[in-house]
C-alpha cells in the first residue's frame, strides 16, 4: 500500500473556458497598449459562475442582499456607489510537480457586462510555452485576429479550473484540444469538449460540468 | 445517488482497489479480520456515491489521469452482507409466486442486486457490488451461472461490445417477454436482449477473512476470478492513532513500564501477539489493527491504559481463545505463562507478577477490573513484550 494519495482531492465540478484568439493576444499581453485590446478572459454573464466560484454569499453581502439576480443586485449597488467595477478573489491552489505557487485569481464585474478574469498578470500556467501555445503555434502575430467569440483553430487551447470537495479551486490548460488530448479525461469532460469542438468553436465556450449532479451545461 | 460529499482523504487501500478495477472487474479484498477491508470498501461506496472525479493536485497535465475506471455515468453502488441466508434469488434472478388472473398462481420474476444492476449499466452508467463477508454465504450457489461469464474477458468490452472470448449466460426461469420486476427501481426489466452478456462497467469489490474457522474456504474456481488484494495488520497506521513516531518495533518497548507510552505499549502488544500467530498459525491468523482502533480516541494516559484492558478483556483475548481452542498450550509463549491452566486467569496474572518478582494474587479473569493502573501497565508491558 505504498501509493502517495496526499496530492489526490475529490472533484466536484470543472469550469472550462475555450481560449480564443483574442482571449490568447490578451493572456500573452500582443494588444497595443494605446489601443485599449482587452486585458482578460471573458466567461460570460451565466450566474453558475458565480456559484462556481462559490463567490455567492460575498456578492450578498457587497450588494447587502440578492432578491433574485446576482448581476442586477450588482448593477444596482455600483450604480448606487458610483463604482464602475468590483473584483472578488479566487485562492488557486499550488502544483506540486512543476512548483507552482499558491496564487489568485480576479473575477471582475463591470455594470452590464460579463464577468471577467483579468490576466495582469495572467496565472503563470496560462502562458507557459509547455502548456499553452505559442504564438508561432497560430501561425505568427499577424495570424492572430481581434476575434472575440472564436478560435478558429482546429485544436484550440482550453483553460479550465477544478472546484475540489473542499471548495478549493485550481486551475489547468491543454494545449491542443483534440480527441486524442481528451482522451484520457472524464467521459463528462471528453463530451463537454467534444461539444465545442464539433460546434466549431461559436461563442458559448464556457461550460460546466458537474460530476456531483452529472451534468454538462454550456454557459 | 449523488451530491454527498466524499470522505476528505484518500486512502491508499482505496486508490488500490480503484486501480486493480480498471485492470479487473472483480476485486477481492482478503486478509484477517481489523485489517481494513470492510472499512476500505465503505470509503469507497461513500466516494462513489458522491459522484465526484479523483483527481491528483501535483500533476500538471490531466491530472484526471489516474489509471482508474471513468465510472461512466451515473454509478449507482449497492452494498451486500453475505450469510448463510443468502440466496442465488437474491443476488440473481428469483421467482415469486403471485395471483394470476386465471385465479391460479403464477411466479413472477424478481431482479436480484446483479440484475438490476446490469439494466442500469446498459443505461449507459456504472454499476458497483459491494459484497462483505463474500464467503459467508455458498458463493458457488449465490453466483449461480454468473461465476462463468464474471471475468474481464469473457464480459462485454468497454464500448459494449461482445468480442470473441464474450460469454452469454442464459436464465432458464424466463420465458420469452416476460417482464422482470425490479424492487431497485420503479420501472422493471422489460427490454433485455438475449442473451445475456455481463458489461464491463458493472464491478464487484468483495471482502473476505482469509482464514476464517467458521466459514468454508472460498471456492477455488471462484476465488481465481477475483483479483485479489492482501490486507496486513498496518503498524504504521496503529502508531499514527496512537501517537508513535519510532517506527522500529525494538524500540516500542522500554526497559520499564513506566518508560512505555500507552501507545507503544498497544503497538507493540499487537506487533508481538501477531508476530507468535505468524509463527504458530500462519499470517493470515493474525490480528488487524482495527483491533485496537479505540484507542485512536484522544485521551488521557490513565484512561488510555484502561482502555486498552477493555480491548485485551472484550477483543483480544477472546479471538485468542477461538484461535488456540483445543491447544492451549500454544497460548502460552503468546501470554509468557508456563502452566496449561492458562484460562484460570488468577493463575495466568498471579504467574506473571512472580515472573516479574511480585506475588499479588488478581481475583478476576479480567484485567479491566485490576484497579492499580502501575500494575495493569506492568501486565500489558509484560504481554507486549518486556522484560527487567
Amino acid at each position: 500500500m505504498s501509493d502517495s494519495v496526499d496530492s489526490l482531492r475529490d472533484c466536484q465540478m470543472v469550469l472550462s473556458r475555450f481560449v480564443t484568439q483574442s482571449g490568447f493576444k490578451a493572456l500573452r499581453d500582443l494588444f497595443d497598449v494605446d489601443g485599449g485590446g482587452q486585458r482578460w478572459i471573458t466567461l460570460g454573464s451565466d450566474e453558475r459562475i458565480l456559484e462556481f466560484f462559490n463567490i455567492t454569499s460575498e456578492i450578498e453581502e457587497f450588494c447587502d442582499g440578492v432578491d433574485e439576480s446576482y448581476n442586477e443586485a450588482l448593477d444596482a449597488e455600483l450604480e448606487d456607489s458610483s463604482q464602475d467595477s468590483v473584483s472578488f478573489t479566487i485562492e488557486i491552489e499550488p502544483i506540486g510537480r512543476i512548483d507552482v505557487p499558491e496564487s489568485e485569481i480576479h473575477l471582475k464585474y463591470t455594470v452590464s457586462r460579463p464577468w471577467q478574469i483579468p490576466v495582469t498578470p495572467p496565472h503563470e500556467l496560462w502562458v507557459s510555452d509547455d502548456y499553452m501555445p505559442t504564438v508561432d503555434d497560430f501561425g505568427g502575430l499577424d495570424s492572430l485576429e481581434d476575434n472575440y467569440y472564436t478560435n478558429d483553430r482546429q485544436n484550440p487551447p482550453i483553460i479550465y479550473f477544478i472546484r475540489d470537495s473542499s471548495d478549493e479551486f485550481h486551475t489547468r490548460t491543454i494545449r491542443n484540444v483534440n480527441s486524442y488530448t481528451i482522451s484520457a479525461y472524464p467521459g463528462l469532460l471528453q463530451e463537454c469538449w467534444k461539444r465545442y469542438v464539433d460546434a466549431g468553436g461559436e461563442r458559448e465556450n464556457t461550460a460546466l460540468v458537474d460530476f456531483f449532479h452529472n451534468e454538462v451545461t454550456t454557459l | 445517488m449523488t451530491g454527498n460529499n466524499p470522505p476528505s482523504d484518500v486512502l491508499p487501500e482505496e486508490l488500490l482497489v480503484l486501480r486493480r478495477l480498471n485492470e479487473s472487474p472483480n476485486v477481492l479484498l482478503r486478509g484477517p479480520p481489523g485489517t481494513g477491508k470492510t472499512f476500505t470498501m465503505r470509503r469507497l461506496k461513500a466516494r462513489l456515491d458522491s459522484g465526484t472525479r479523483l483527481f491528483d493536485t501535483s500533476r500538471v497535465e490531466n491530472p484526471f489521469e489516474l489509471d482508474i475506471p471513468d465510472f461512466r455515468g451515473e454509478t449507482r453502488t449497492e452494498w451486500l452482507t453475505f450469510h448463510q441466508s443468502t440466496e442465488y434469488e437474491d443476488f440473481v434472478l428469483g421467482m415469486r409466486p403471485q395471483p394470476s388472473s386465471e385465479g391460479g398462481v403464477r411466479l413472477k420474476p424478481r431482479a436480484g442486486v446483479l440484475l438490476s444492476l446490469i439494466k442500469h449499466v446498459r443505461e449507459g452508467n456504472s454499476g458497483v457490488i459491494f459484497i462483505d463477508e463474500l464467503n459467508r454465504a455458498n458463493v458457488s450457489k449465490v453466483f449461480g451461472e454468473f461465476i462463468s461469464v464474471m471475468e474481464a474477458d469473457k464480459r462485454l468490452d468497454w464500448d459494449g461490445n461482445a468480442t470473441a472470448s464474450s460469454i452469454s449466460f442464459t436464465l432458464p426461469q424466463l420465458n420469452e417477454g416476460d417482464s422482470i420486476e425490479d424492487p431497485m427501481s420503479e420501472q422493471p426489466i422489460d427490454s433485455f436482449e438475449r442473451p445475456f452478456y455481463l458489461p464491463r462497467q458493472l464491478y464487484i469489490v468483495a471482502s473476505m477473512n482469509s482464514l476464517d474457522r467458521s466459514t468454508a474456504p472460498l471456492d477455488s474456481a471462484l476465488a481465481r476470478r477475483f483479483s485479489q488484494i492482501p490486507f496486513e495488520p498496518d503498524y504504521d497506521l496503529l502508531r499514527q492513532w496512537v501517537d508513535v513516531e519510532e517506527d522500529d518495533p525494538a524500540e516500542w518497548i522500554s526497559d520499564s513500564p513506566d518508560d512505555t507510552s500507552v501507545g507503544a505499549l498497544a503497538t507493540a502488544l499487537l506487533y508481538r501477539i501477531n508476530t507468535l500467530l505468524s509463527a504458530t498459525l500462519g499470517q493470515d491468523f493474525q490480528l488487524g489493527h482495527g483491533y485496537l482502533d479505540s484507542l485512536k480516541e484522544d485521551r488521557s494516559d490513565e484512561s488510555q491504559i484502561r482502555k486498552l484492558a477493555e480491548e485485551w478483556d472484550g477483543r483480544i483475548f477472546p479471538k485468542l481463545q477461538e484461535l488456540f481452542r483445543g491447544r492451549e498450550d500454544q497460548l502460552q509463549p503468546i501470554l509468557r505463562v508456563e502452566t496449561n491452566d492458562i484460562f484460570q486467569a488468577d493463575v495466568l496474572y498471579e504467574s506473571e507478577l512472580d515472573q516479574l518478582g511480585q506475588n499479588t494474587a488478581i481475583a478476576t479473569a479480567s484485567l479491566s477490573s485490576i484497579g492499580d493502573n502501575d500494575r495493569l501497565r506492568r501486565i500489558l508491558w509484560v504481554l507486549a513484550g518486556g522484560t527487567d
